[in-house]
């Protein structure tokens, strides 16, 4: 660290008018800490004014503290002017996040990255063409660091014996479920009827059996629920219900229940010993009034799971409640707050009527499954060592995602013989043979080999390119290209790059990169009070507005679109509630895109409700929070965190202040304005959006909303329009950040000061290109940094 | 608490299927004691043909209560009233129109319609009933009921009896009903079948909801009472509540009774539920 | 959003036990000629608004403050500090976390060791003969390995309990010990395979995979110990802990955080007297959760961020108020809990309260709330250390008493500068 230092930080040089670091110190300092004194030990006299070594780099920081704090010079010392003492701030700050950028970069080299969570988890999915929905061996992974705000960076992937421990168990139950030898597995056909359901009511009913109220009431077969599937594969579920009183004589505030709304049944599966995690609803059926319909839907089953029938929007709260609370108000005969008996409910209210369940299955398109006879084609009826020898061999080339020398593979080869020959069980061997491989640190590992930088080979390039954009290992096509070392020629790469992009797979880069992009991972992370927020948790509103965001993005990708619509768009995705809670009128229920009003605040991703919410408190927004998110995330120009024991701004108890009052105070203190001049304003801007993103011209005490202001450099704005005006006058301001960030993501490590070139060659690229997200995407899989290791 | 709307409600919707056809003849056949689960339709092996074929084409119900002596069922089944109102003694049958007849008549077809026979079989013999109501079968337009004066054993057995209903106004045959009847109720069923106004000082409470498969409970009665001289008994679905404060469970067998579970946490809330309706019942008299 | 009634969550359940004779399976420990042979530390991960936390008056009869007053009884059974923190720590998030280890991330990139924690230490050397070495409960991040790697901490009661307490089905056991051996054999592989790779790769690339090489040592470790262990009989523990007692479906223990707070205490006391362990770590969750308290109108995050509002500092109160009272309710077992040897576990177990966060307000480690109790060491008194400029009195000089106490003759922990022996072993 030390030796880098050296070599890197020799000329930190900062454009200010202040770079008279000595002469300040000379003045303000050095009296108590020179040669005379060294208060606490310090001794100033000596300092220059460049960091050249660490311990120039420390003391550096040292005075920056005791400047921010406001501790030095002791107050009954000279003080120094706000302006001098700004000047000071300004260039000790500049100084020493240079110093720390070079200091950190690992100078364009990639440091050997481990598969994050995500990655494992799609690896394993593609290995052996798994059906992943409901089986995820990774569940027990710690959580993997971000660095530079991505979690697929080499430095952040630490292994640790718990993590290697979680990957022997995981691989053991990957391999459990990829070996699937042996016959088909055979059919079967179960099925409850009227009150023989599992879940049994207290009407005198025989045909069907009731659900009372919403979510709480599953309704299963007892025989599946018992020995629950026992072969993974597809399903057909069919359920007979009917919606029975929809509207009846109960009033709906009672049954906290909204009989406006067609009944919805859903199914949801969930497996035993995985516990509650594991549940998950499968499907949401509309049921009709009137007579018994029967619903069908088909699906993957993994061994272990049961399925169960709710009613999705049935009355709120318990059959109990209902019992105690709601009938003694419409019959003399019930007692409040007593249990009443059931049958004096049953019929009486909206039902949803449950005639039949059933399941048949298991379906597969062919068998064996195609990850199981990728690797073991064709098996004899006794598999000999040749056999296993050839299928390891099939094995380790896919896992270790290159082509595998003779050395490397021998050991692995030793180990499945040896437990082949002692018990045996070539099937057992076979499995054991999977588990070693998949903790082999082949497997494990983004392997690129060589001591030094070089450009690279046609299979490193092939995962580089699936890691980027589907996070996960290449499929056949591209494994192809690697194998002929056409994927090394521009023009093959671009074309596997375009065929990727449009791949079903790509929702990882969205999900990941844009999710991690935009933080939309924080959101949920401060709910707001559910009491004063019914239809936020009702509507689900935080999905919902990720979901708007995550389409958002996969339409330009899909279309090319370009990149500034980022920053200002006319149109959107969004459901009905979503749009409701914009306000803006919605044709239908589902997602869909929506052209945006003209004069309308929402247009880009300053108007989604996920950044908004994202950059709240949960209670109220957060002016700070919004405007730095603006600089980090769109300008590029991430301030300085705050300095360690800073009281934050304290509201004045006796009444008045506005927030905008309130972020006058950091202009008092020089440090503190000094970031939070080019934080605030933006911030004050959006002020508009409440903290769930709802639009609003007055705060909840009356006083309209002042969205004037002036960004740092002088310009003058007002709201939310005039901070995207702003923005897409700077589109290569704009463009850059973005690049940085997809940079990041693409190789897995922080942006050197090497890459800079390569960065802005791509950024004064993109106008010709029209700004395409494509586009940029395409530039980068053909930069220099991105082929190179 | 506003119970207007249900009555309104009740109004509104009045079971009244049968409104506005001809009233049906009724044959109303008695045995003097028969177990409630004694017919083959509940699953005994005593061999009731036609009383299991009238239930087929009928309803057969599950939680009838009668008295536990059969002079006083014949009371409450005639007077519509509990015996504990000494004052009742009208036959609430007289008001309803209907023309009185023998079974025989009603077998040879000498009644004149619309015919109520009522008749009462001596003895405890199910097969001599099965026997009995054999000719009754095959009469056409008639609403023919088959029950018992009386159950036989100990407390809920005793006073539990069997009924089997065919014939209009029945919807949906074939059914077993678990809705709760007393004998008091077969007067203002069939006043109900001929459109009549029901007494309102009455305690009976017309079924006809339930021989049409009516799903509404608010139609129904969520409690049956009976009484042998000074001591009585109200049930719900589950449980029992004596005079003489005892309190138990109904079995699975739906006949005898057992103690109540410690662990039963629901069952104070039933015993206190009968209570309040065996006092609000008897402070009517 | 669960919202469990107020009667469930505030249920604690008192499980009283017969228990076996533990000594049978816990070798002699290492020599001690101190008192203490157990360690619990209790961390609330946004520490404690310190207006509420700190007495006035030095000494033994100082007042106690409103957090402090549901530990009235215990008064004398232990001791708080004013201006203890980690020299060199600053302040934001992280530096709850440093609690136990008084060390920053940053600080120790190039010698992780550096950031192992005081419990992970203990673990060492007075876990070693029980079934875990370390119990690290609730929200954890204060507890680091000697690879300065962050240790995973169970926040579910019931799979403590499971942890602790059901044993494994005899197939299991024997299938347990299979896949022990497999994974050996595995490691064996695997560890070649890595280090035919180490010489393929650039030198900074050997740095990242030896992370991998130290992990199967840190693996074949953990497998042999698993394997000691496999056949012991776990301590028979009836479920009433997480349960409840079965009395009907209104009485059900919440086990949802933040409310299961009672139930974790309730489990430590079982296993420290089943001596499933002798070192445990629990951080009381943060998280933005609502308390379905009275009075409670935001998320305890946000509440953390008072800003000094008056109707947000009576909030957090009630909240710091519950974790307080329930922490006093663990001491009361931990003295009624006798141990195998016959003397109360809180005679024998080094109680350390405390967070890294000094003001949760402002993201401050400075003047960090600590509490110690038990252990045998002498209590009663409030103790104010000089603050010279930022730093106070560094606290690993208490931790080194910690470790004295425990029979770890160690002078020096982190950044400790002395020990504390002449304020609690007098």
């Amino acid at each position: 660290m030390k030796c880098l230092l050296t070599i890197l930080i020799l000329f930190v040089s900062v454009a200010s008018r202040a770079e008279d670091l000595p002469g300040f110190l000379t003045e303000y300092c050095v009296r108590c800490h020179g040669p005379e004194k060294q208060k606490a030990d310090r001794r100033f006299d000596g300092v220059e004014n460049k960091i050249t070594t660490v311990d120039q780099a420390e003391h550096f920081q040292e005075i920056l503290d005791q400047l921010n704090l406001a501790e030095m010079p002791p107050e009954d010392e000279d003080q120094p002017s706000p302006k001098e003492l700004a000047e000071v701030i300004v260039f000790l700050t500049a100084s020493l996040k240079v110093a720390r950028e070079q200091a950190q970069t690992s100078g364009g080299q990639i440091t050997l990255r481990r598969l994050n969570r995500v990655e494992y988890l799609n690896t394993v999915r593609d290995l052996f063409s798994m059906w992943m929905a409901d089986f995820d061996p990774t569940t027990t992974f710690p959580k993997d660091d971000s660095v530079e705000g991505f979690d697929n960076v080499g430095s952040g992937l630490v292994t640790s014996d718990y993590l290697l421990q979680n990957y022997l168990e995981a691989a053991g139950k990957v391999a459990d479920k990829a070996i699937r030898p042996g016959p088909k597995p055979e059919m079967i056909n179960m099925r409850s009827e009227g009150d023989e359901i599992q879940g049994k009511d207290h009407g005198n009913r025989r045909d069907f059996t009731r659900i009372f109220i919403k979510d709480r009431q599953p309704l299963g077969i007892t025989q599946l629920l018992k020995r629950r599937i026992r072969e993974d594969g597809e399903y057909v579920i069919r359920v007979k219900a009917r919606a029975w009183n929809r509207k009846s004589r109960y009033k709906d505030e009672d049954l906290r229940y909204n009989s406006d709304e067609a009944m919805r049944m859903s199914i949801s599966i969930e497996s035993k010993s995985l516990g509650k995690t594991s549940h998950r609803i499968v499907k949401e059926f509309e049921v009709p009034d009137g007579e018994p319909t029967e619903f069908e839907h088909r699906l993957w089953l993994e061994s272990g799971f049961a399925f169960q029938v709710h009613w999705a929007n049935g009355p709120n709260g318990s059959t109990k409640r209902i019992m105690r609370k709601v009938l003694p108000k419409y019959t003399d005969d019930a007692i409040y707050p007593l249990r009443n008996p059931k049958q004096m409910y049953a019929g009486s209210g909206p039902e949803l009527q449950v005639y039949s369940i059933e399941i048949e299955g298991p379906f597969y398109d062919e068998w064996p499954l195609p990850g199981f006879s990728r690797y073991f084609p064709d098996p004899p009826e006794k598999p000999d060592t040749t056999y296993l020898d050839a299928s390891m061999r099939r094995l380790a080339q896919r896992t270790f995602r290159s082509p595998v020398d003779d050395e490397t593979i021998a050991p692995y080869l030793e180990l499945t013989r040896q437990y082949f020959e002692g018990n045996g069980d070539f099937w057992a061997a076979a499995k054991y043979g999977v588990r070693a491989l998949l903790t082999s640190p082949n497997f494990l590992y983004h392997v690129e080999a060589d001591e030094e930088p070089r450009s690279l080979n046609a299979w490193e390039l092939a995962s580089r390119l699936s890691y980027f954009l589907w996070s996960s290992m290449p499929d056949d096509e591209l494994f192809a290209c690697a194998a002929d070392s056409s994927l090394l020629k521009p023009e093959v790469l671009r074309q596997q790059a375009e065929r990727m992009l449009s791949d079903k797979r790509s929702d990882s880069f969205v999900e990941n990169f844009a999710g991690q992009w935009l933080q939309l991972r924080k959101l949920g992370e401060m709910p707001p009070d559910p009491a004063n927020h019914k239809a936020y948790f009702e509507d689900n509103l935080e999905d919902a507005m990720k979901k708007e965001t995550l389409l958002f993005f996969s339409k330009l990708l899909e279309q090319n679109g370009s990149i500034l619509s980022f920053i200002d768009s006319d149109y959107t995705f969004l459901n009905k509630a979503l749009a409701r809670h914009y306000g803006i009128p919605h044709p239908g229920n589902d997602f869909q895109k929506v052209s945006l009003p003209a004069a309308g605040p929402r247009g880009g991703l300053l108007g989604h409700g996920s950044i908004l919410t994202l950059t709240s408190n949960g209670v109220e927004t957060q002016p700070v929070v919004r405007g730095v998110w603006i600089l980090e995330n769109l300008l590029g120009t991430p301030p300085n965190p705050p300095p360690p024991d800073i009281d934050p701004l304290e509201p004045d108890t006796r009444g008045v202040t506005t927030m905008r009052e309130l972020m006058e105070k950091h202009r008092e203190n020089a440090t503190c304005y000094e970031c939070h001049r080019k934080i605030d304003p933006l911030g004050l801007g959006m002020e508009n959006f409440d903290h769930v993103g709802s639009w609003r011209d007055r705060y909840q005490k009356k006083s309209l909303i002042d969205s004037e202001g002036e960004m740092a450099d002088g310009t003058k704005f007002s709201g939310v329009e005039g901070i995207r005006a702003y923005l897409l006058d700077r589109p290569e301001q704009f463009t850059h950040c973005l690049t940085e960030k997809l940079m990041v993501y693409s190789l897995g490590r922080r942006i050197g000061f090497t890459d800079r070139d390569d960065i802005d060659d791509i950024v004064k690229a993109m106008p010709a290109k029209n700004y395409g997200l494509r586009e940029l995407i395409q530039e980068i899989v053909m930069s220099k940094p991105f082929q190179s290791k | 608490m506003n119970k207007l709307p249900f009555i309104l409600l009740f109004f509104l919707f009045p079971y009244s299927a049968y409104a506005g056809k001809v009233a049906p003849n009724v044959v109303i056949v008695l045995n003097e004691s028969a177990r409630a689960d004694s017919f083959g339709c509940y699953g005994s092996e005593n061999k009731t043909p036609v009383l299991d074929a009238i239930a087929a084409k009928g309803v057969y119900f599950r939680f009838v209560w009668s008295s536990m002596d059969s002079k006083t069922s014949e009371q409450m089944l005639r007077s519509g009233h509990y015996p504990f109102r000494t004052e009742v003694k009208t036959d609430s049958f007289k008001s309803l129109g209907y023309h009185s007849s023998t079974i025989e008549q009603a077998i040879k077809g000498e009644a004149k319609p619309p015919f109520l026979a009522i008749h009462i079989l001596k003895g405890s013999s199910v097969k001599a009933l099965d026997n009995f109501v054999e000719p009754l079968a095959k009469l056409k337009d008639t609403l023919l009921i088959i029950s018992s004066l009386t159950g036989s054993g100990e407390s809920n057995s005793a006073v539990s009896v069997p009924m089997v209903i065919s014939g209009p106004p029945v919807l949906n045959p074939g059914r077993e009903c678990w809705d709760l009847i007393n004998i008091t109720d077969f007067s203002p069923t069939l006043a109900e079948i001929v459109g009549r106004d029901i007494d309102r000082k009455h305690d009976g409470k017309s079924f006809l909801p339930s021989l049409q498969d009516s799903d509404d409970p608010f139609q129904k009665r969520n409690w049956i009472y009976t009484q042998s001289g000074g001591s009585w008994m109200i049930r719900d679905w589950e449980n029992v509540l004596y005079s003489d404060g005892n309190f138990t469970r109904i079995s699975e067998d739906n006949l005898s009774t057992e103690k109540v579970k410690k662990t039963d946490k629901i069952a104070p809330h039933r015993k206190e539920r009968l209570e309040m309706l065996v006092n609000r019942l008897r402070d009517k008299s | 959003m669960k919202t469990p009634t107020r009667r469930t969550f505030l249920r604690g359940v008192g499980v009283s036990i017969a228990l076996p004779a533990m000594e049978s399976f816990s070798a002699p420990a290492a020599s001690t000629t101190r008192e203490a042979k157990r360690f619990v530390c209790v961390a609330p991960n946004y520490g404690v608004y310190p207006g509420n936390f700190f007495p006035e008056k030095t000494g033994a009869d100082y007042e106690l403050p409103v957090l402090l007053k549901p530990l009235e009884k215990h008064r004398k059974d232990f001791s708080i500090f004013t201006n203890l923190d980690h020299p060199g720590v600053g302040g934001g998030h992280g530096c709850s976390n440093t609690f136990l280890n008084g060390m920053e991330l940053k600080d120790a990139k190039k010698t992780p060791k550096k950031l192992q924690s005081l419990d992970h230490l203990l673990s060492g050397e007075i876990g070693n003969t029980t079934r875990f070495p370390l119990l690290n409960l609730g929200s954890g991040g204060t507890s680091w390995s000697r690879a300065g790697i962050q240790l995973p901490a169970q926040l579910s009661p019931e799979r403590v309990f499971n942890q602790l307490f059901v044993d494994d089905v005899v197939k299991v056991k024997a299938k347990n010990r299979v896949l022990l051996d497999e994974d050996a054999s595995i490691l064996d592989v695997v560890r070649e395979d890595a280090k035919r790779l180490a010489k393929r790769i650039s030198k900074t690339d050997q740095e990242k995979l030896d992370e991998f090489l130290t992990s199967i040592r840190g693996v074949e470790k953990k497998l042999e110990r698993q394997a000691k262990w496999i056949d012991v009989a776990k301590p028979e523990m009836n479920d009433s802990v997480i349960s409840g007692d079965g009395d009907g479906d209104d009485v059900i223990v919440d086990l949802e955080y933040p409310y299961n707070t009672a139930v974790m205490y309730d489990l430590m006391i079982l296993a420290l007297q089943t001596d499933s362990t002798r070192v445990i770590t629990y951080g009381h969750p943060g998280g933005n959760r609502l308390f379905p308290f009275e009075g409670i109108t935001a998320g305890y995050h946000q509440l953390t961020h008072h800003g000094k509002r008056p109707e947000y500092l009576e909030s957090l109160t009630i909240i710091e108020s519950f974790y307080l009272k329930q922490f006093s309710r663990f001491l009361d077992r931990m003295k009624e809990t006798k141990d195998a040897s016959g003397k109360s576990l809180f005679d024998t177990t080094a109680i350390l309260f405390g967070s890294g966060m000094g003001n949760a307000g402002s993201h401050s480690s400075r003047n960090l709330p600590v509490i110690v109790g038990g252990g045998g060491m002498t209590h009663g008194k409030h103790h104010r250390f000089e603050r010279n400029g930022r730093d106070g009195r560094p606290l690993s000089d208490l931790f080194v008493t910690l470790l004295q106490q425990l029979g770890i003759e160690k002078e020096s922990f982190s950044t400790s500068a002395g020990n504390m022996n002449d304020l609690l072993l007098g």
